[in-house]
């Protein structure tokens, strides 16, 4: 049993582990980080705790013009460390069962780089996917340098 | 056991600081196996070890860990057979009292776990008793007569006050007695022996020694000029040896001393003097304004030094107890130890830490409070603010100061780590360290116990030297390797220097190419301080095998990353063939630091005040250019002047006036414009995190009074670009 959140990115539709995720927010103020990588929106205040965002359009190469306002921030563990994520709104909660999850297909009709997914769900015979994304692969060790 | 466990943890503490001890103790006894240390120093080192090892025996045993109190008993034993001069000290010992202390130390962790001990104590005690069979056996094949009872002797020789010779003869003698023992000190002093000079026609010299009075005698009547012998054990329990020196140009001396001793033989019985009776009448004193009287007494050194300097005339007094002394000392020591306890509180680290998470948040109260008061532009209650702001102030001062502990706490455990390293490693290696007295805040401390521990592990496997190589390049055998903390203002600057074989910046450049860390035509483009850097990138390690100090190139990249996330600094300098100077530069305490806020259009940043010298208003039509730079002059000095907006990527505006604040770069001034100061302020630093521990010029950031979050800026690295010619 695989416990996801999902969340829309444009038209299409991702999810991650319920263990990694710690909370959903509302979009909130985030401070600039002048010099960081492009995908990295800023920092915010988590409770007292210094957290960073990123824009996991950007992260993933999708070209956005669109305001960070209506967005929702997940806050997710990712290597021990808080991150904030922005995706354009979180639309799900669920629960996959393992015939619903299959392997990633080499081609994908998505700009997302089947290195960074770990599976596809397909829910209702697949009328509905889920591109389940794979966080920590996603940030590598040196990735985080760039 | 809520008894036991009530103390505990202080036992454990204790433990561990008298490990700590030992084995930097049994380091200087390693020493002395080489020889490099005199009978004293050799006499005090084997008491403290004793004494170490008999208290915690006592200590565990108190506490029921009988195993560990018997380990610890068998260590006191040994030492005793050690002092008892049974057992010589050679680097057999050594090698198994380090042992003995690496499961002691390994119990202690144990116990602190709750879990058993498995450790192999029968070979470490069948090693033990190999030591004292072989130890037995040699004193037996040595010499006959077997070392008695170091004595305390007072020699004192009388010659023939005719002969000319005497002087020598005197030096002669002071040669013969350090064969057979140590002289300490000799009447008239030693250099003018060595001079051949005697004025008088007798000399004493306090003289240690194993052997009897008679067979002292004899060899020193052998000499010809020597008219008598007289020794006597120095200084029988109770006599005090008291020093009295008067001012030179005192008038009537012979008088003045006679009334001093007339003073002193009411509390005691004068035993003797030095010079003669006879001489002092006649105006003839020690270097013309010194005696010694020898005084039976049971008066206080205190009463006694009072009754001579009521005299007019006398400069000073040195007072001298023997035998007496030697017991006490430990005694006084002991007790002087148990008052300092009594006065400190052990307190566990999570309580400081909490009170220091609390008045952070204080701290961040404080601020939403003082907006809150402004916006209701009350008077009385921005007053009552700013008293409880510096009631504040001082807690958090007097919690940071609470948290300080010196850096001996890390520092003691090198000597012994370095020692096993080098051992492991096949080098020789001396350890210097210097300013272990400095004091950091512990969250600091903790951290850089590891990075030490990694630049030390760095400087003996990659940068000393085998021996036989450094003999070959003309260096000293033994390498030498500093750990020098200094103090700087808020700052500490430790610096791990060795005298090795330096960092060849060709051999990294060919590193990071094979590595794939950097393309060939890159890496020809770099200057030498670039290549020197590339050290700490992630990947990077110069190790030319693998080994397992150095362990696999989980280096200095890490050493790095907890420099900065403690706001600190990392370089490099080296030189080759020379050696490799790593300097960490760290603030001492990292939790609160006074910034000044600074606005840019709409973004505001925190610099921190220390960094600031001072603040200045610029107009646009004062700047000047050079090169193609702007500069400003202050003062006469030429200043270059950078628009804060640029370095952070934001348009710049064209304002005709615009504050700027003029910070220190260490060898160079700069001006940064900015668009607005707002005010100082209190901050807590919090760090940014990993994902973005590479991002250069912030060291963290801190949430205002409403909740932003705002950078601090890291001057420093801010203007890293801009140092060499960038922007």
């Amino acid at each position: 049993m695989n416990e996801v959140v999902a969340f829309r990115l444009g038209d299409e539709e991702f999810c991650l582990d319920i263990a990694n995720v710690r909370e959903i927010k509302e979009m909130m103020p985030i401070t600039r980080v002048p010099n960081a990588p492009d995908f990295i929106e800023g920092v915010i205040n988590l409770r007292g705790q210094i957290t960073a965002v990123i824009d996991l359009k950007k992260k993933l190469g999708y070209y956005d013009e669109s305001t960070l306002e209506d967005k929702n921030i997940i806050i997710a563990d990712i290597k021990g460390e808080t991150v904030g994520i922005i995706v354009d709104s979180v639309s799900d909660v669920l629960t996959l069962s393992e015939e619903e999850i299959e392997q990633p297909p080499k081609m994908l009709a998505s700009k997302v780089d089947t290195k960074f997914i770990k599976g596809i769900a397909k829910i209702n015979n697949g009328e509905r996917l889920l591109i389940m994304l794979d966080l920590d692969k996603l940030f590598e060790e040196d990735e985080w340098a760039v | 056991m809520e008894d036991l466990s009530q103390y505990l943890e202080e036992f454990l503490a204790d433990a561990r600081e008298r490990i700590d001890n030992l084995n930097n103790a049994v380091l200087k006894l390693e020493e002395i196996a080489k020889g490099r240390a005199d009978e004293g120093e050799k006499r005090r080192i084997i008491d403290q070890i004793f004494r170490e090892a008999h208290t915690l025996k006592g200590t565990a045993a108190t506490m029921g860990f009988t195993e560990l109190s018997e380990v610890a008993h068998k260590m006191e034993n040994l030492f005793d057979d050690i002092r008892e001069g049974r057992i010589d000290i050679s680097n057999d010992i050594v090698d198994v009292v380090f042992e003995f202390l690496d499961i002691i130390s390994e119990m202690i962790d144990d116990i602190e776990k709750g879990r058993e001990h498995k450790a192999d104590l029968k070979s470490l005690y069948e090693k033990v008793d190999k030591i004292k069979e072989k130890a037995i056996l040699e004193s037996k094949t040595k010499q006959e007569d077997d070392p008695k009872e170091v004595r305390k002797y007072s020699v004192k020789v009388f010659f023939d006050k005719n002969n000319t010779m005497r002087g020598v003869r005197a030096f002669l003698i002071l040669s013969d007695l350090e064969e057979i023992g140590e002289v300490i000190e000799t009447i008239p002093e030693r250099k003018k022996l060595e001079e051949g000079n005697l004025e008088d026609d007798s000399v004493e010299y306090i003289v240690l020694s194993y052997k009897t009075p008679e067979e002292i005698a004899s060899m020193i009547k052998k000499h010809p000029e020597v008219l008598s012998v007289k020794i006597n054990e120095a200084l029988e329990a109770g006599v005090k040896r008291i020093e009295i020196y008067l001012q030179k140009e005192a008038p009537l001396k012979e008088a003045r001393s006679f009334l001093i001793m007339q003073d002193l033989e009411r509390i005691g019985e004068i035993v003797d003097i030095k010079p003669k009776k006879s001489e002092i009448e006649a105006g003839k004193l020690i270097d013309g304004n010194k005696f010694v009287v020898y005084l039976k007494t049971q008066e206080d050194e205190e009463i006694i030094k009072e009754i001579i300097t009521k005299h007019p005339d006398v400069e000073k007094v040195e007072l001298e107890k023997k035998e007496e002394k030697k017991q006490e000392e430990p005694n006084i020591q002991k007790f002087a130890d148990r008052i300092k306890i009594s006065k400190l509180v052990r307190i566990n680290v999570e309580h400081l830490d909490k009170l220091m998470d609390l008045v952070s948040e204080l701290v961040i109260n404080k601020g939403r409070l003082e907006q809150i008061a402004e916006s209701l532009e009350s008077k009385e209650l921005l007053e009552a603010l700013s008293t409880t702001s510096r009631l504040m102030s001082e807690l958090q001062e007097e919690i940071m100061t609470m948290r300080l502990i010196s850096l001996s706490e890390i520092f003691n455990k090198f000597p012994r780590m370095v020692r096993d390293l080098s051992k492991e490693m096949g080098k020789e290696v001396k350890l210097i360290m210097e300013g272990q007295d400095i004091e950091v805040d512990r969250a600091i401390l903790d951290k850089l116990s590891d990075i030490l521990v990694h630049l030390l592990r760095n400087a003996v496997d990659h940068g000393i030297e085998p021996p036989e190589e450094r003999e070959k390049l003309g260096k000293p055998r033994v390498g030498t390797i500093k750990l020098i903390a200094k103090r700087e203002k808020d700052r500490i600057e430790i610096v791990v220097m060795d005298d090795g074989r330096g960092i060849d910046p060709a051999k990294i450049k060919e590193k990071a190419i094979l590595r794939g860390l950097l393309t060939e035509s890159a890496a020809n483009s770099m200057s030498t301080e670039e290549l020197l850097n590339l050290i700490f990138m992630p990947g990077f390690s110069t190790a030319e095998r693998v080994s397992s100090v150095s362990g696999r190139g989980v280096g200095l990249d890490v050493v790095q990353e907890i420099v900065k996330s403690l706001n600190g600094s990392l370089s490099v300098r080296t030189e080759i063939g020379k050696g490799t100077s790593f300097i960490i530069r760290l603030p001492i305490s990292t939790a609160i630091i006074q910034a000044l806020l600074i606005q840019v259009v709409d973004e505001i940043y925190a610099v921190p005040i220390n960094n600031i010298l001072e603040s200045k208003e610029i107009v646009r039509d004062e700047i000047r250019t050079i090169g193609k730079k702007e500069v400003i002059v202050l003062r006469g000095e030429i200043i270059p002047l950078y628009m804060l907006h640029k370095l952070i990527g934001l348009s710049q505006n064209n304002k005709d006036r615009f504050p700027a604040i003029i910070v220190d770069l260490g060898s160079q001034k700069i001006a940064i414009g900015v668009d607005e100061l707002l005010h100082k302020k209190d901050i807590v630093i919090k760090p940014l995190g990993k994902l973005l521990s590479h991002v250069s010029g912030f060291s963290g950031a801190t949430i205002l009074g409403d909740g932003r979050v705002v950078l601090i800026i890291d001057i420093n690295s801010l203007l890293e670009g801009v140092k060499y010619g960038g922007v």
